[in-house]
C-alpha cells in the first residue's frame, strides 16, 4: 500500500511542479541578463509589462534574501526576449505567490483576469514606464530587506507587542517564556492564532505558519544586539529539559541599542545569549514578519 | 580549609555580578553549576560540594531573573531529592526557605 502511494505520488510529481513553474507578472519588471541585482542597469535588457506570463527554469537566493529566477517569458509579445537568453526576474520578498484557478501561480497579482497580457502590450507604454521602473526596482532593490526592517520596528503593532511585554513581564521568570512572547504577538496582531510548541520551536512555526522571516537566513553572524527592535529572538539550548530535550528560549527585543532590554515573562539585559553564551543558548532565529508602512 | 575555600567561591562570585554585564566573568560560575547538574548520582562525600553549588545559585538567583542557575540543577535534583534536602540544614533559615522556593523551580515542568 505505502509503496503504490510513493509511486503515484512520485509520478505525479513532474506534473504538479510544471504548473507550480508558469508566472504572470502584477506589475512592470525589469529582465536582465544576470542573475546580479546590485543596483547597476547594466545588465537590464528590457522591461515587461504587468500580465506577462514567464516560466522559471532555475533559482538562486541573493544575499538579501530576494530570488534572482532564470527565466523563459510564454506570452508571445514578449517572447522574443528569449533569444537574448539567460533572463533572469527579481522575485523580492515582498512579492507573494499564490494559486489562480487556472493552475497558475500569481507573481503577486491580486486579480489576475483583469491582467491579461494582451491588454497592457502597447511598446511606447513600455517605453515610457521603463526608467521609472529601473529607477524604483534600483531604489527596493538595495533598500528592500532595510525597509522590511525599518516598517516591522516602527509598527503600531510591534509596539503593542513590546508593550504587552513590559505590562505582562514579572520579576522572576515563571518558565514561560514561549507562552508570554505567542501572547504578546497574538495581541498584536502579528499572529493570528496562538503558535504551538515549545520556545525551541518559534522560529520554525512563525516562519512556516504567520509569515515571519528569520533575518538569520540572510544575516549569518547577526547577533541580538544587532537585530532590529520588536525582533523575536528564538534559542535552542538553555537550561530546562522538560521538552525532549532542552526547552530553548525566547524574547522579543523591547529597545534599540547597545543596553537593549529583551523581555518575555521577564525583562533582562543583555540577551540570554549575550548573558549565557552562544554555548548554553543558542541563537537560532531572530524572527520579523514584513507589515505594511503604519501598521 | 574547605570553609576558605567557599569564602573565597562567594567573594569572586559578588565580585563578578557587579559586572553583571560583562558576561564572560559570571559564565564560568554558571557553567561550574551547569557541570555539577550533570552528575546523575550524588553520594554523601558531596554534600560540600553541593552546599558551595547552592551558595552560589543563591547568588546568581538575587541577581538573575532567568533562574538558569537554578534550572541547570534540575535534573540533580530530581535524581538526588534526599541529599538536597539534608544539606538545606547547613543554610540560615531565611536562605532555606528562598532555597525551598528554589527546590520547586528545580521540580517543575517547563510550559508552552
Amino acid at each position: 500500500m505505502l509503496k503504490k502511494t510513493i509511486l503515484i505520488l512520485t509520478a505525479l510529481l513532474p506534473f504538479s511542479n510544471s504548473y507550480a513553474e508558469i508566472y504572470t507578472t502584477n506589475k512592470f519588471h525589469n529582465i536582465r541578463s544576470s542573475p546580479y541585482f546590485d543596483g547597476s542597469k547594466n545588465n537590464i535588457i528590457d522591461a515587461v509589462p504587468p500580465g506577462t506570463q514567464f516560466k522559471v527554469i532555475s533559482e538562486k537566493t541573493l544575499p538579501s534574501g530576494a530570488k534572482a529566477q532564470e527565466i523563459q517569458i510564454i506570452s508571445e509579445q514578449h517572447a522574443y526576449l528569449n533569444e537574448q537568453k539567460p533572463l533572469f526576474i527579481w522575485n523580492k520578498l515582498t512579492d507573494h505567490f499564490f494559486d489562480t484557478q487556472a493552475d497558475v501561480v500569481s507573481f503577486g497579482c491580486e486579480d489576475c483576469s483583469n491582467t491579461a497580457d494582451s491588454s497592457l502590450s502597447e511598446q511606447p507604454l513600455i517605453k515610457i514606464s521603463k526608467d521609472i521602473t529601473h529607477k524604483i526596482e534600483e531604489d527596493q532593490n538595495q533598500n528592500e530587506l532595510d525597509t522590511v526592517i525599518s516598517n516591522y520596528s516602527k509598527s503600531e503593532k510591534v509596539q503593542t507587542a513590546i508593550d504587552t511585554i513590559y505590562k505582562n513581564s514579572r520579576k522572576k521568570s515563571s518558565r514561560k517564556c514561549a507562552r508570554y512572547v505567542k501572547s504578546a504577538l497574538r495581541k498584536a496582531g502579528l499572529v493570528s492564532s496562538k503558535p504551538y510548541g515549545h520556545a525551541k520551536d518559534l522560529a520554525k512555526e512563525l516562519a512556516n505558519k504567520h509569515g515571519f522571516i528569520n533575518l538569520l537566513n540572510t544575516y549569518k553572524d547577526m547577533t541580538p544586539d544587532q537585530a532590529p527592535k520588536g525582533a523575536v529572538m528564538v534559542y535552542s539550548g538553555g537550561f530546562t529539559r522538560k521538552c525532549h530535550g532542552l526547552c530553548g528560549h525566547t524574547e522579543i527585543k523591547l529597545t534599540d541599542g547597545a543596553d537593549a532590554t529583551y523581555g518575555s515573562d521577564y525583562l533582562q539585559s543583555p540577551s540570554a545569549m549575550e548573558k549565557y553564551g552562544n554555548e548554553n543558548y543558542k541563537l537560532i532565529g531572530i524572527m520579523i514578519k514584513p507589515v505594511q508602512d503604519g501598521q | 580549609m574547605k570553609t576558605l575555600i567557599l569564602c573565597i567561591t562567594v567573594i569572586i562570585s559578588l565580585n563578578t555580578f557587579s559586572k553583571e554585564k560583562n558576561t564572560v566573568a559570571w559564565l564560568p560560575t554558571l557553567n561550574t553549576i551547569k557541570q555539577f547538574g550533570e552528575i546523575k548520582k550524588l553520594n554523601s562525600k558531596d554534600k560540600e560540594k553541593l552546599q558551595s553549588i547552592l551558595k552560589n545559585v543563591l547568588i546568581i538567583e538575587e541577581k538573575d531573573p532567568s533562574s538558569a542557575a537554578s534550572l541547570a540543577l534540575s535534573e540533580s535534583y530530581k535524581n538526588n531529592k534526599d541529599l538536597y534536602e539534608e544539606v538545606l540544614s547547613r543554610f540560615s533559615k531565611k536562605d532555606q526557605l528562598t532555597l525551598k522556593s528554589l527546590y520547586i523551580i528545580m521540580d517543575e515542568p517547563a510550559d508552552q
